[in-house]
């Protein structure tokens, strides 16, 4: 098995990009893109003809181009000995995209391969693609017709979790109110106005007891991470970062066990972690920073605790405490997280990798953890029903 | 047995398909009785009913009426909905488990002052001018204390 590096990392801001239908001039995939990738080559100084793989998160159903992988290849010319093709994974889409690309290199199939892609959905209106979304979480036949929506799972998380432990609205709220304070340092951040717990509480209501500011924002996004042997990251005289271990589970549930479980024990991030630390040879204390998908606040508290970085049942209270802020114990979404960098769902892992790339070479700016050099990441789907992490080193 | 009947306005917003399996508990839902397979070899009991058990993966399964009863695990009140669903925000979804040892989602057709964790509840058949669908009402006698 080859090293895998993450050697470059490039991306589009974050917001609101998907043109309206009737637009005239309207924004294009597939050159929107293709920007995207020409800067992350020229930042890993790797030329096009090293290029062996291209592994893409698969669009949403709003946009035109259909085979995008293949379309890429040709509009781009690149000729490829490893493998084309496009991921959906629902929230894992971003995270399989970038295991994926990794396995290219690391089998040896190429020595450079690209995790990439766009994701444009906020010309549609959120109630309009609830219609569709609500379909990927949850039995169509026996829970849609109910109503659920994807993010009334983590509410209901929310509910049990303050029953059970006491936490408070304030407490699991602080969450968004520490994201957005490290959103206003990423200049890739959707949402990066000064935000009080105040506002997050006066926010409207969406699921009970998760207001507008709980919940993740509708957001566009193109990226694409370049993964390269260590020689060819050796040779390209440019920063890069190691990949040191990994972890993956699905507890064979979607979104619901059908017998009584702890539903917000996150089983899934909790046994993927025990993966990853083991693989890597870590210690839960050893991590220096994470970035969790967690579309919720209530979600990035139970995925801390789960994944051992916060302690179980307390994750609220020491989230309010400061404890996962940046200069806090275990600094966690430096980019703002889901709420404040936003969530262009399919590519939320892939901009979680470059936050942990941006960290892990010093090139943080103003919110870089001193001393950063071992960085977690972990992206999920369902209710956190399954889980993918990976864990990465300073080279 | 469902004995509680919830009349709704409208047809429901996102009807579930039927097959020739599932027929059964449909029918039962509209005949007033709340179903599920268990399996034969094993026991185990599933929900959603099952052609074949997910415990052993064998195919002996049968038809079993269940109590309809439960207590609340948790809960949440829906404020923004998928468009289909408008009409009848605010509503309330939950996860019930039962004494049969299944855990169930499904509407909440309570108060939403009156929700709480461990809500003692029964199965309830929504009437749609369309057909049926099932949910929990709060249990009679609880809360009269
Ligand atoms: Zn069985």
């Amino acid at each position: 098995m080859n090293e895998v590096t993450l050697l470059a990392a490039s991306a589009v801001p974050v917001g609101k990009i998907q043109s309206r239908p009737e637009a005239p001039d309207q924004i294009l995939e597939h050159e929107l893109l293709s920007e995207v990738v020409r800067q992350s080559l020229a930042q890993a100084n790797v030329s096009k003809t090293e290029v062996g793989a291209m592994i893409f998160a698969e669009p949403h159903i709003y946009t035109k181009q259909k085979y995008f992988a293949t379309f890429m290849a040709g509009y781009l010319g690149m000729k490829c000995e490893g493998a084309v093709m496009e991921i959906l994974g629902n929230g894992m889409t971003g995270g399989l995209v970038f295991d994926r690309a990794v396995d290219e290199v690391r089998l040896g199939r190429t020595e450079v391969a690209l995790a990439l892609g766009v994701n444009l959905e906020t010309a549609v209106p959120a109630t309009e693609h609830m219609n569709y979304t609500m379909r990927a979480t949850g039995d169509v036949d026996f829970q849609a017709p109910a109503g659920f929506t994807p993010i009334s799972w983590y509410a209901m998380d929310a509910v049990r979790y303050m029953h059970e432990t006491g936490a408070t609205r304030e407490q699991i709220s602080s969450v968004a109110v520490k994201n957005r304070k490290h959103a206003m340092l990423n200049p890739l951040a959707q949402f990066r106005k000064p935000m009080t717990i105040e506002d997050v509480l006066a926010s409207k209501p969406i699921v009970h007891p998760l207001s507008l500011l709980d919940v993740p924002p509708r957001s566009d996004g193109a990226v694409c991470l370049v993964l390269a042997s260590r020689r060819v990251a050796e040779q390209s005289g440019q920063p890069y970062v190691v990949l040191r271990g990994r972890g993956s589970y699905h507890e064979g549930v979607h979104q619901i066990a059908d017998a009584p479980a702890d539903m917000i024990a996150f089983d899934a991030a909790r046994r993927a972690g025990k993966a990853l630390y083991d693989d890597a040879g870590l210690t839960p204390d050893q991590i220096d920073i994470a970035e969790v998908y967690a579309p919720c606040t209530i979600v990035e508290i139970l995925v801390a605790e789960a994944l051992g970085l916060l302690e179980k049942g307390k994750g609220a209270e020491q989230t309010e405490a400061g404890e996962t802020t940046l200069g806090g114990r275990i600094p966690i979404n430096t980019s703002g997280g889901c709420q404040s960098r936003g969530h262009p769902a399919r590519l939320t892992p892939l901009y979680n990798a470059l936050e942990l790339y941006q960290q892990l070479t010093s090139q943080a700016g103003p919110r870089q953890v001193d001393g950063a050099r071992i960085g977690l990441m972990c992206c999920e789907l369902g209710n956190y029903n399954a889980a993918l992490t990976h864990v990465l080193e300073t080279a | 047995m469902i004995e509680h009947v919830i009349p709704m306005t409208g047809n429901r917003p996102y009807p579930p398909r039927t097959s020739g399996f599932t027929k059964t508990f449909w029918d039962g839902i509209a005949e007033g009785r709340f179903q599920t397979t268990t399996c034969t070899d094993c026991q185990k009991t599933t929900f959603p009913p099952k052609p074949i058990c997910p415990a052993c993966m064998g195919a002996n399964v049968e038809w079993k009426e269940i109590s309809g009863r439960g207590t609340i695990y948790s809960y949440t009140i829906i404020h923004a909905a998928p468009s289909i669903f408008a009409h009848e925000t605010p509503y309330a979804v939950g996860i019930v488990d039962t004494p049969e040892r299944l855990r169930i989602g499904a509407r909440l057709l309570i108060p939403q002052e009156r929700l709480q964790v461990s809500m003692p509840v029964a199965v309830g058949r929504m009437e749609y001018e369309d057909g049926p669908f099932f949910g929990f009402v709060e249990a009679e006698g609880h809360g009269t204390k």
